[in-house]
């Protein structure tokens, strides 16, 4: 349900905002059981059936917030428990990132075709007559479908003159892309571990917020408080997302405000990433491998590798924009922490990698960086200081919509070998993710250079996002219009960059 | 036929003049998607509106009546797309009969 902003959004974003706060004022933990009802206040349920069960549920979502498992539901344990472990100026996460809170899952039914109230009981009732397993019948004025029958075909739905048949999909399990949710005893969803690869799709799709990763805004707010200093770069996304009072020139000291020593872009890294990956595609391609598939987005890397093992190493092996940019500042500053601000549920994973531990602290999201300036009181209308990006080129910022990549890495290509044609495909969202690599490993795309992202429209449809999605897309664009320099090789950070 | 619903007629004092304030209060709490939703409407049917972003002077704390929106000038607090279009559709109907 992204760019509509329902209770779900209003819940997950006040979560943020009261753990930020909390982290901010320094309260002693025991306090922390009052923020359910800060959240919740009154005695009238709004969105459950019981104001009790709404609490219980934003209780679950304050722990998540804070990096901490959800509490098991058969024993007592107060919502404070085990969090003194959390109150650390460091990464705090256990694993998994993303969980279902299954007292909030209402436990929908898996796919489906239903019969509705559209139903005439048709003279002709050609839904009985299509199904090749006798599983429609006519019963007391009204077709209906024997779910231990149905084999899902959809003959029926497409046969009735009234649109009556209805298919519908757990909203869970239709946003995610490689089928990890399955159900538990109980009909609750249930992430598969081995199939997940945290895109966060599921957890802005489920109607119920049944479903929540964890933030690590609070151990970020303790560090900030501490006297490391803590860098933020924040992902080419961002241009937008906080409204017109927030224009990329008053991102940087808007993050000052909040304690950050510095900001930079991660659009700068995309620049060498782009280059890198022009380099490795005119290299090795064909000789070595059949095609290239980007690398930048980490569920889209992680997906190809898991469900395509025969074709994984076609996969760019390429640092993504975030540790790029990371190392970059590490090398400068090797005693700073840095804070990666994105679009992605799934950068807080890659950030966990061994590869990446020791060169990305901290994953937030917008969102969570929304609660951060809210909780902070931060007033954008008195920022008047302004202080522009100006590293970075339109290639690397066009990075977080769909096609950017491609574009940004065929200029590249074409500025090495300006004759060279390359064919190239991209899909967006995992489902079409999946499907574009089916027919590479076919062999029907050797010589490509593949785009894969996991989310609807590239990183601006990422779970940790605000604005939606085509102002999102404005926004970049006229940003990248803005940009001097307009091609990665240009960038001053690309090291023996073919230069146009 | 159904007829399109349509302003002409109306004098240019009509115009609704729909201003959300965008202030880091409101956009968490949706003022963007009204923006959004705001102008898609105006895209889908015939209605002289001005959808504006602005900030609040001076600075105000919207913590608990966010989003804060201007509708002809009344200031409507905790709003929402459906109260927006609501009032929209209202004041359509209202200009109609006038």
């Amino acid at each position: 349900m992204r760019g509509i902003y329902t209770p779900v959004t209003e819940i997950r974003r006040k979560v943020f905002a009261e753990v930020a706060r909390f982290a901010y004022e320094k309260k002693e933990f025991s306090e922390i059981d009052t923020l359910p009802y800060q959240i919740i206040p009154g005695e009238v349920a709004l969105y459950r059936d019981s104001v009790f069960k709404e609490r219980a549920i934003v209780a679950e979502r304050i722990r998540l917030a804070m990096g901490l498992n959800p509490r098991p539901v058969d024993r007592h344990a107060p919502l404070h428990e085990g969090m003194e472990a959390s109150d650390i100026p460091d990464t705090y996460y256990e694993p998994p990132l993303i969980s279902v809170m299954k007292f909030a899952c209402e436990a929908c039914p898996e796919s489906a075709y239903q019969v509705t109230d559209n139903c005439r009981s048709c003279l002709a009732h050609p839904c009985t007559a299509v199904c090749p397993v006798q599983a429609v019948s006519i019963k007391k004025g009204k077709a209906i479908i024997n779910k231990d029958v149905c084999i899902l075909c959809g003959r029926c739905k497409d046969a009735c003159p009234y649109n009556a048949i209805v298919h519908f999909d757990r909203p869970c399990a239709k946003a995610c892309g490689v089928d990890a949710i399955q159900s538990d005893e109980l009909g609750r969803a249930e992430i598969n571990r081995e199939r997940c690869v945290s895109c966060g799709m599921c957890l802005v799709n489920c109607p119920f917020a049944a479903i929540a990763d964890k933030s690590q805004i609070f151990q970020l707010i303790r560090a900030i408080q501490s006297e490391t200093e803590v860098i933020a770069e924040i992902a080419p996304a961002f241009v937008g997302q906080f409204g017109p009072l927030l224009p990329p020139e008053k991102i940087k000291p808007t993050l000052k405000q909040l304690g950050f020593h510095d900001v930079y872009e991660v659009a700068v890294g995309a620049d060498i990433g782009a280059v890198e990956e022009a380099k490795h595609f005119l290299a090795d391609v064909p000789q070595k491998q059949s095609f290239l598939a980007t690398s930048c987005c980490p569920a889209w890397a992680s997906m190809a590798k898991k469900l395509f093992p025969d074709i994984a190493h076609c996969v760019s092996d390429g640092m993504t924009p975030m540790v790029e940019t990371a190392r970059m500042i590490k090398k400068k500053k090797p005693n700073c922490k840095i804070a990666f601000i994105g679009p992605c549920a799934a950068k807080k994973l890659e950030a966990k990698r061994k590869s990446v531990r020791s060169d990305v602290d901290f994953v937030i999201t917008f969102e969570e960086l929304m609660g951060m300036m809210v909780a902070k009181g931060i007033s954008w209308e008195e920022t008047e200081k302004e202080e522009a990006f100006c590293n970075a080129t339109a290639a690397g910022r066009g990075y977080p919509v769909s096609g950017g990549v491609a574009e940004a890495i065929i200029t590249a290509i074409h500025d090495q070998a300006p004759e060279r044609e390359i064919p190239t495909e991209r899909a967006d969202t995992l489902s079409d993710c999946r499907k574009m690599l089916q027919i590479a490993k076919a062999g029907k795309r050797n010589g490509y250079l593949l785009e894969g992202m996991a989310c609807p429209g590239g990183c601006i449809g990422g779970a940790g996002t605000i604005l939606p999605l085509a102002k999102a897309n404005n926004a970049i664009k006229k940003y990248k219009e803005q940009s001097e320099m307009k091609r990665a090789t240009e960038s001053k950070f690309v090291k023996n960059a073919p230069k146009q | 036929m159904t007829p399109k619903t349509t302003n002409k007629g109306r004098d240019k004092m009509s115009k609704i003049h729909l201003n959300v304030c965008v202030c880091p209060c409101c956009v968490m709490a949706g003022a963007m998607d009204i923006l959004a939703e705001a102008e898609g409407l105006k895209k889908q049917i015939d209605v002289d509106i001005a959808v504006r972003a602005v900030k609040c002077f001076p600075a105000a704390k919207h913590d608990v009546i966010a989003p804060v929106i201007y509708f002809r000038g009344e200031m409507i607090e905790n709003a929402s797309a459906q109260t927006v279009m609501a009032k929209i559709f209202a004041d359509e109907r209202g200009g109609k009969r006038n």
